[in-house]
């Protein structure tokens, strides 16, 4: 029975909190803060989007790992400082029948990113995993997805930035999508 | 054994890497028909140690610029393979390399640049070449003069040699990157430009 559980609850709390990030944005506490955002369907994949976390790559800092808030594939963090960025890792856990196994893509190094140079919010771009594999061996690749648009991402994104400052920007963005 | 499966995974991959380029100093040290080819690798701003994340068993490429050749200039696709590191010539970040070529002309394909080797799935930069080095007969030593790569913090950027601007490569740099490298494989499109919309 221990055994049984040992490996549930773990995968059910990272299921309900997205990979140790809460859903709940905060406000800003500094004021170079953006607020980075975008989409990535999964459907086509071995798991669920429950991790995802992106490289500063300049200037160097202490801690460059900026991990994304999740909610069924939209992804955000309002906390981004100024800096290059860049992709690094995401994941989850296995859904039927690959429950039980985490899954980890990363990005390569060499790759294009994303240049913050003054705050704002910034819409990376809708993505979608495909299944690239046989029986023999399983390969995934993602691509550009024109869907959701940003408007549906940020529909998503609007109960959690409720009573933050963010949510008045994400109004504005979204009456400018109309 | 979970720290151990790494290494022997990295030991099995560096077993397999095939052979470099010979390097000698002076062309008395030359086989019959070879030619002594110097020059340099330069990269701009240098590579960091946290850039790269290589493996005990790799660390003698730390800082180094793999040099591939071939007879055509034919660009260094993606996914690159372990293979492909074959007749590599180890440039050193900080000084000249010095290596015996057959006598023949070659091009530089391009050059790698060692990112991840540190057990799991293995990650490097593809830096563009496209030209080719003719040696003529009779040539004993031919300096083919400094490389230099200029690049951003997303390690894109060009070269010139011999302070000329080479050709542009056919393939921008960015389109040939991969953006995904799930388990062992990798993809050929790139992270697109995201723009401010606030």
């Amino acid at each position: 029975m221990l055994k049984l559980l040992a490996v549930p609850a773990p995968v059910f709390l990272l299921a309900a909190c997205g990979g140790g990030m809460s859903q709940q944005m905060e406000d800003p506490k500094d004021l170079d803060a953006s607020l980075v955002y975008g989409y990535i369907d999964m459907a086509d994949g071995p798991c669920w989007l429950q991790w995802f976390n992106m490289h500063q790559v300049s200037p160097k800092v202490e801690k460059p790992y900026v991990n994304f808030r999740i909610d069924e594939g939209v992804f955000y963090a309002e906390f981004v400082p100024l800096g290059s960025f860049q992709f690094h890792e995401l994941g989850g856990w296995g859904s039927f029948p690959n429950g039980n196994t985490s899954y980890n893509f990363m990005f390569p190094k060499q790759a294009e990113g994303l240049r913050i140079e003054k705050p704002g919010m910034y819409f990376i771009g809708c993505f979608k995993m495909k299944d690239l594999g046989n029986f023999f061996k399983s390969k995934y690749d993602i691509d550009i997805s024109e869907n959701p648009g940003e408007r549906e991402v940020l529909s998503k994104m609007l109960p959690h930035a409720k009573g933050t400052l963010w949510e008045q920007d994400i109004r504005r963005r979204l009456e400018a999508l109309k | 054994m979970n720290r151990a499966l790494p290494a022997l995974l990295c030991l099995l991959a560096v077993s397999c890497v095939p052979s470099k380029r010979r390097e000698v100093d002076s062309p008395t040290w030359l086989r019959s028909g070879e030619v002594l080819i110097i020059g340099r690798v330069l990269l701009t701003p240098p590579l960091t140690p946290e850039e790269q994340s290589l493996s005990w068993l790799a660390t003698d490429w730390r800082g180094k610029v793999m040099l591939v050749i071939g007879d055509e200039p034919t660009p260094i696709s993606r996914p690159f393979s372990t293979s492909e590191y074959s007749g590599r010539i180890e440039a050193p970040a900080d000084r000249e390399f010095s290596v015996a070529l057959p006598g023949a002309s070659f091009s530089v394909r391009g050059c790698v640049v060692p990112l991840d080797l540190s057990g799991g799935p293995a990650d490097q930069a593809v830096l563009p070449g496209g030209f080719r080095v003719e040696v003529k007969p009779g040539d004993v030593a031919l300096y083919i003069g400094t490389l230099h790569y200029r690049r951003d913090e997303f390690l894109e950027g060009h070269h010139r040699r011999r302070g000329r601007r080479v050709p542009p490569h056919p393939v921008r740099v960015s389109e040939a990157l991969g953006r995904f490298r799930p388990a062992a494989e990798s993809a050929d499109d790139a992270i697109p430009d995201a723009k401010a919309v606030a």
